[in-house]
């Protein structure tokens, strides 16, 4: 897997990738969060990404504080929604309160690559409810810094594998619609390459990015996409 | 989201939406029958939380069918509650909130016969958490997280019922299996962070479903592709909430089993309320309020809808009025339409967007905004976003509503467009103007005090705003406060809050009470209620509205303090009993007359072993605890959603702080590991706390 190999070279993988996850309708890349299906080198792999699902009763608007060692977002959206972390440093914790008045259901699970790790749940009005992983993160990391975020907005629970990477680091990602993707200390600039799983067409991607809560690039396309930080 | 009265414990299990499972390929691999499971929790006593990760349901015709017999059919959680990647999805339900009426799990197809066995599937890794109370449970503290196992992890849990067979559904046909889910405990942990062992064992209950079904006049569209398919949809009354959604069939017809209350025929029974809303196809929408629904009777609801309609979209964006280009995330856009029973509404005007009048309409589109606060997020080929396919009314409009925490609600009269002027024009008149909101705000700052966390330790401050005298949260913070041991004795907050008055008023100020809930570790791993003392700040006279771009109004911080310190005092509980309770009966807890939260009443006849039980896991302080009572509902629709009103007086409790432990001086807790929640200078932590018990 391309942890640390250069973003060139995690392109080629991407789009090499892509026919492979085409021809044998297989779920994402080698290793941050599944498996590419292609032979993509001899790099190791990297470790398994941690990522986070805001689950519950579709539509209840909530707010999250997500932070692992180094820095942390806010993040507000409703259920359901999938937060990842690239180049995340554990320990990390998520908080997420919900910011509706009923009884509704908002849960929250840990997931390390395709496991799921640990829930947590409440269906009080306004309830909170944390979770943290990798250790005991005991203070909240500083804002994130730049805080560049990728949101994949649709198609909507359609699964998709991406490849995100700054100019040193790539990151495999498989997961569905709506994703939000943070990249956690950047180095350079960030792009991601995203395509649906199977080979199929479900529709278009809608993909913004966000630079410091400030789009700087959205991109309508599929069944394959491309995002760049401008 | 309606801004709901918190209160209102609707006697309605958590909805976790059980939605379309019947849509799509409904005939691959020959599974044409339909089947709905659900749960009714029977757990153990004396737990505030008995959360089980559930995986499937799976069912086959052989009553000793092995763990790989290909005939298994498998119901696994709502594809709509968000499942990624690989993995196996889960969901957690709690058993404590499923005793009087179901927890729906999900509708799934299967191929139709006759089915001998059911099989719950846990997370093998993780079956799930229990949160005891203040010991009476045999445990060394309450209120936190306790893992268990299975006393036999390898054993499946079988449903093989004595009166066979367990369930025949049949092609096309909705069957129903609720299932028993009963815990009970083998042996438990003898320190913070241990495990519990139990086991737990399924049985079949009947009932306490109700059937609502009908025929909806329909025949366009229906069958289209990249058009959504034509279904009726159960919300909890007046609300978006979608509790199950029932396509309809080729003949028109539509069946939808849903949890109900029983009815025993006396003054206080109280079933349960729903909205039908109809959408989908080449149709006109269609919706309904229902009069109550009981166990095991049926409601016959008809739709006479208009067919081979144009459809349109509406899309916007929405940001705030107060800071420029602010989008705002995670908005909740609804279309309101009146209820084919009420259609011109109580004042006779038939408008949804008059304050007095929308909580008398339905929901029969949401979307919501993205991050950049741009809506409808984007369906997909096969299943177009709500708003992308909104038939577009030759004449009137439709009311669309958005609404945000913090935020006034907005109505703007809305049509769904086309072609190059597609979009919405959100409007009343024939000119389009995009459906680019603003969502008005107000500010009130304020400061707490709190005791600072000492070195090496954090605290983290939530503040939330409710109108004043009832439990109608409507805001929080987006984000909880730090404070370390390096910040000053007190937290500064600024919170958003809604500026204009609650209807059917349209004047006059509109006030609220403030509190403030900490978010805690126990010992280092998250904790699921918190150990600090809640400050509140009631009757704060809120910010007047603006309507001017980029002027809104604020309050304080001078007369927005709160009396009470944030301290460190550990966990607490309060248990106890609620006499001649029914399912519109609750519970609200206060401190200094400020709400902070709600239960209902759990484990109600006719349950074998009814109980009749309340409990809340609190920090140690004095509270009172005031019972509430939904209004009897009668045989019409009521025009809204009913509201709590309190019965009798509330009773005084105060729940002592926990015992200090560790430091120079020991404690009675000695067992207790200083940091649990905090620590003190001197190095003293709350010990294992305490629980009170009260009968209302």
């Amino acid at each position: 897997m391309a942890y640390h190999a250069s973003r060139y070279f995690l392109r080629i993988v991407a789009m090499s990738a892509l026919g492979a996850a085409f021809a044998l309708s297989v779920a994402s890349c080698n290793n941050n969060q599944g498996g590419f299906s292609g032979n993509v080198g001899n790099t190791p792999n990297g470790p398994a990404l941690t990522s986070y699902r805001i689950l519950g009763t579709p539509g209840t608007p909530f707010t999250a504080t997500v932070s692992d060692a180094r820095s942390s977002w806010l993040v507000q959206g409703n259920v359901p929604l999938s937060i990842i972390i690239c180049n995340n440093v554990l320990p990390a914790i998520i908080i997420a309160t919900k910011t509706s008045s009923d009884n509704n259901l908002l849960s929250i699970e840990i997931i390390k690559g395709t496991r799921v790790l640990n829930l947590a749940s409440t269906s009080a009005p306004f309830g909170t409810v944390s979770l943290q992983t990798g250790g005991k993160l005991l203070a909240i990391s500083p804002p994130a810094s730049p805080d560049l975020r990728i949101f994949v907005a649709g198609p909507l629970n359609t699964s998709y594998s991406a490849l995100v990477e700054d100019i040193q680091s790539g990151f495999v990602i498989s997961d569905r619609a709506p994703t939000m993707i943070m990249f956690d200390t950047p180095n350079g600039k960030v792009d991601g390459t995203f395509f649906q799983n199977g080979g199929r067409d479900f529709g278009t991607f809608t993909l913004n990015m966000t630079l410091d809560g400030v789009v700087v690039a959205s991109v309508v396309a599929g069944p394959t996409a491309f995002i760049r930080e401008p | 989201m309606y801004p709901t009265v918190r209160g209102l414990v609707l006697p309605l299990a958590i909805a976790i939406s059980i939605i379309l499972a019947g849509f799509g390929s409904a005939r691959a691999g020959g599974k044409t029958a339909f089947v709905e499971i659900g749960f009714v929790g029977v757990p153990p006593l004396n737990f505030q939380n008995v959360l089980l990760n559930v995986q499937a349901i799976r069912i086959n015709p052989k009553a000793n069918a092995a763990p790989n017999d290909p005939k298994w059919q498998k119901i696994g959680v709502p594809a709509g509650i968000g499942q990624g990647g690989n993995g196996t999805p889960e969901l957690q339900i709690d058993l404590n909130t499923s005793q009087n009426i179901p927890q729906l799990f999900n509708t799934g197809k299967v191929k139709p016969g006759t089915y001998r066995i059911a099989q719950l599937l846990l997370d093998p890794n993780n079956p799930g958490t229990l949160v005891p109370d203040c010991p009476k449970a045999g445990t060394p503290e309450g209120c936190i997280n306790y893992p268990f196992q299975l006393a036999n992890p390898g054993s499946p849990i079988n449903l093989v019922p004595a009166q066979q067979p367990l369930l025949a559904p049949s092609k096309g046909k909705l069957s129903q299996l609720v299932i028993q889910l009963t815990m009970a405990i083998n042996t438990a942990p003898i320190q913070p962070g241990g495990t519990y062992t139990v086991t737990i064992s399924l049985g079949t209950v009947t009932g306490p479903l109700g059937t609502v079904t009908g025929t909806v006049s329909t025949g366009s569209g229906g069958k289209a592709k990249h058009v959504r398919k034509l279904a009726v949809t159960a919300e909890a009354i007046g609300t978006n909430t979608e509790i199950a959604s029932a396509p309809v069939a080729s003949d028109g017809s539509y069946t939808l089993l849903l949890p109900a209350g029983n009815d025993f025929g006396t003054p206080n029974d109280f079933g349960t309320l729903y909205d039908l809303a109809v959408a989908g196809g080449g149709d006109s929408y269609g919706a309904a309020r229902l009069p109550k629904l009981t166990s095991l009777t049926t409601i016959t609801q008809d739709f006479k809808l208009s067919t081979n309609q144009t459809l349109g979209s509406i899309s916007g964006t929405i940001k705030d009025n107060c800071v420029a280009n602010l989008p705002i995330a995670g908005a909740t856009i609804q279309l309101l339409i009146p209820p084919s029973n009420n259609p011109l509404l109580s004042d006779g005007t038939g408008d949804c967007s008059a304050p007095a009048n929308f909580g008398e309409c339905v929901s029969v589109a949401t979307a919501n905004t993205d991050n950049a606060g741009d809506f409808p997020l984007p369906g997909s080929l096969s299943t177009p976003a709500a708003f992308d396919s909104v038939p577009i009314l030759k004449s009137g409009t439709y009311t669309m509503m958005v609404s945000a925490p913090g935020y006034d609600s907005l109505f703007t009269p809305v049509n769904a467009t086309t072609g190059n002027k597609s979009g919405g024009n959100c409007s009343a008149g024939k000119t389009v103007v995009p459906c680019n909101l603003f969502l008005s705000t107000g500010y009130i700052k304020g400061v707490i005090p709190i005791t600072a966390p000492i070195a090496g330790e954090t605290t983290l401050v939530q503040v939330f705003a409710e109108d004043t005298g009832t439990n109608n949260i409507v805001s929080a913070l987006p984000m909880p406060i730090i404070v370390r041991s390096t910040s000053s004795n007190t937290v500064p907050f600024t919170i958003n809050v809604p500026t204009e008055p609650i209807p059917p008023a349209t004047t006059g100020p509109r006030t609220f009470d403030l509190f403030a809930t900490t978010i805690d570790l126990f010992q280092g791993v998250t904790d699921p209620y918190q150990g600090h003392k809640i400050a509140v700040i009631p009757d704060i006279e809120g910010p007047a509205f603006s309507s001017v771009q980029g002027a809104c109004n604020t309050v304080g911080p001078n007369g927005v303090s709160s009396p009470d310190t944030i301290s460190c005092v550990g966990h607490g509980s309060i248990t106890g009993t609620v006499a001649n309770a029914d399912l519109g009966t609750s519970v609200v807890l206060s401190k200094e007359d400020v709400q902070i939260t709600n239960t209902a009443v759990q484990n109600q006849a006719p349950n074998m072993s009814a109980t009749n039980a309340i409990s809340f896991c609190i920090p140690g302080d004095d509270y009172t605890v005031q019972r509430m009572e939904l209004p009897t509902q009668g045989s019409t629709p009521p025009l809204m959603m009913p509201t709590p009103m309190p019965v009798g007086t509330p009773a005084a409790i105060t729940v002592p702080p926990a015992p200090l432990a560790g430091g120079p001086s020991p404690t009675p807790t000695p067992a207790a590991k200083c940091p649990t929640t905090c620590s003190n200078v001197g190095g003293t932590c709350p010990g294992v706390c305490n629980n009170v018990g009260t009968v209302l």
